[in-house]
């Protein structure tokens, strides 16, 4: 069983960049989710 | 942390760090940490609810082991502030790989629930794993 496709997303960050899923597409990819920014 | 980061990005992974908490913070936090990668701002938490990061509670937020993580950041030199975004709100990692599949994921039970960076640089040269 393969696995599953990572989730499409269209986040802004905060210098006002748009990333998307896709530009990461032919390199690994580690996205790292914060719990509040304490 | 951070260090962890350095280390997977020598091998050539890049990295996004992604926060639910509001622009201004986020901004804020950037300059405080100076935080090389980017951080995407998902307010409607989206993409954490797609990746099964839900809100934890009692003893994985409030336990001992949260609070060792803090006392270290402090130890480091890290300032700590009031939080103001949902403390309950659960973070984790997920490595995805050139193909666009999950290669990893890791729901974090509280602050001090973290892959080893062995475990993710173990995804990277071989294939995919669920932690939960």
């Amino acid at each position: 069983m393969g696995a599953a496709p990572a989730v499409a997303f269209t986040l802004e960050d905060t210098a006002g960049t748009v990333h998307r899923l896709e530009e990461f597409r032919g390199r690994w990819l580690l996205m790292v989710f914060h719990r509040h920014l304490g | 942390m951070r260090r962890r980061e350095d280390e997977i990005e020598r091998l050539g992974v890049a990295i996004v760090a992604v926060t639910f908490e509001a622009r201004e913070r986020a901004e804020e936090y950037v300059r405080e940490t100076g935080l090389r990668w980017p951080l995407l701002i998902d307010r409607r938490r989206a993409l954490y609810s797609a990746y099964g990061m839900g809100r934890g509670r009692g003893w994985a937020i409030w336990g001992p082991a949260s609070w060792w993580v803090y006392i270290k950041l402090i130890a480091r030199g890290r300032r700590l502030r009031r939080p103001t975004g949902d403390i309950h709100q659960l973070g984790g990692d997920v490595l995805v790989d050139p193909a666009g599949r999950v290669a990893l994921r890791h729901v974090g039970k509280g602050p001090a629930d973290r892959p080893a960076v062995a475990a993710l640089l173990d995804q990277v040269r071989h294939g995919p794993r669920d932690f939960r």
